[in-house]
């Protein structure tokens, strides 16, 4: 009789740490979920700013204008809305490019394999031309990128780019806002194609 | 800014040279029977600026107007936004255009090693182991030209050992042929 009392005491004991084991594993879980939520959200916000990005030489890289600076320090990344970048150029003659939102991710944080300086440019890309603020090309696609030390926008993705007379699309392209040429490439499944409706001498 | 590198034919050099007047491509310029004046370009690789001019490469398919033609490599004339004429080159370049006699509409089948076409002079220029021919006529020579607007057709040879060679397939194409 006592030992059937021990085992049954023992039985109780075993259920109740295992389940005090659960318990303590499912509400860790679900408060480990919210948790990550919360590293998703931006830990700074800050409303219109202007960025001033220098280089090396001490000249300035960039202007960049935006309704909102966001700074996620999970991702160490930061997101700047709407933003307007103006690129300043050797040639005098300065560009914009305007966008939904740019991603600048810090440089420590890209992989190594990436070295140069990027940023990552969301929705459609309008390039316009300072001076009479028309815009010259618009981009669209997805994965365009802004590099600033070479002032080259790419992308390694399918683009069309629209201009006032012409339509473009390719699987890539890169266009250098220094010299304002641009190249695209085609694939195999992609080929560059062009419609150009131009002015023709009479 | 590029400019194609137009060679001119030259009537000082001693080549043989025949011109002629032909019915068979006696226009009023290239057909406009869709009056599509959209340049369309089909490419591996485009090269080109904002300010003008463009270079395309790798298997090119490009149609305007009447006009289509395949090459390896073409150069994009463009100032100003104003489409100047296009110099093809391949192995060889492949061109037909669809000419407007007046009574009918004439397709015309082409090619050579090098395709000048200037939109400005509406003339084309074949030079590289040419070839011109229609259904009523076949031109073989070094350099032929067809003067658009001028109605005319100019071929040379320019090494005395080969000659232009003129088939005719009717004798209406020719209203006055001479040969210098």
């Amino acid at each position: 009789m006592k030992r059937r009392a021990i085992a049954i005491t023992l039985i109780v004991v075993v259920l109740a740490i295992s389940a005090w084991f659960l318990s303590t594993r499912m509400s860790t879980e679900i408060e480990t979920a919210p948790a990550e939520d919360l590293q998703d959200e931006p830990n700074v916000r800050i409303g219109n700013v202007e960025v001033i990005e220098y280089g090396d030489d001490g000249s300035v890289l960039y202007k960049a204008r935006a309704s909102a600076m966001e700074h996620s320090q999970h991702k160490d990344v930061v997101t700047l809305k709407n933003i307007d970048l103006r690129v300043a150029l050797e040639s005098g003659v300065d560009w914009n490019l305007v966008a939904a939102a740019a991603i600048i991710e810090n440089v420590t944080s890209q992989s190594e394999t990436e070295e140069r300086q990027r940023i990552d440019l969301v929705g459609d890309v309008h390039v316009v031309n300072e001076s009479d603020q028309k815009s010259i090309l618009t981009m669209f696609g997805s994965n365009l990128s802004y590099y600033p030390d070479e002032r080259m926008l790419e992308s390694q993705h399918p683009v069309t780019i629209q201009s006032e007379s012409a339509t473009f699309n390719a699987n890539s392209f890169e266009f250098d806002l220094e010299s304002n040429e641009f190249h695209l490439k085609g694939s195999n499944t992609q080929r560059v194609e062009i419609e150009y409706a131009p002015t023709v001498v009479e | 800014m590029w400019k194609l590198n137009t060679h001119r034919l030259s009537s000082s050099r001693s080549s043989c040279t025949t011109v002629f007047v032909l019915l068979a491509f006696c226009t009023t310029g290239l057909a406009e029977e869709t009056n599509d004046e959209t340049l369309r370009i089909s490419a591996n690789d485009f090269r080109g600026s904002i300010n003008g001019g463009a270079v395309v490469s790798g298997d090119v398919e490009l149609t305007y107007g009447q006009l289509s033609l395949q090459a390896d490599y073409v150069t994009l004339e463009v100032e100003d936004d104003t489409f100047e004429g296009i110099e093809a080159t391949g192995n060889p370049v492949l061109l037909q255009v669809l000419l407007d006699t007046g009574d009918e509409q004439r397709q015309v089948r082409a090619e050579a090693s090098t395709v000048v076409y200037s939109v400005t002079e509406d003339q084309i220029e074949f030079e590289g182991n040419a070839k011109v021919e229609s259904d009523k006529l076949s031109i073989t020579g070094n350099k032929i030209r067809i003067d658009v607007r001028e109605n005319q057709i100019e071929a040379e040879f320019l090494d005395s050992d080969n000659q232009v060679e003129v088939i005719l397939h009717d004798l209406d194409a020719v209203k006055t042929p001479t040969s210098d």
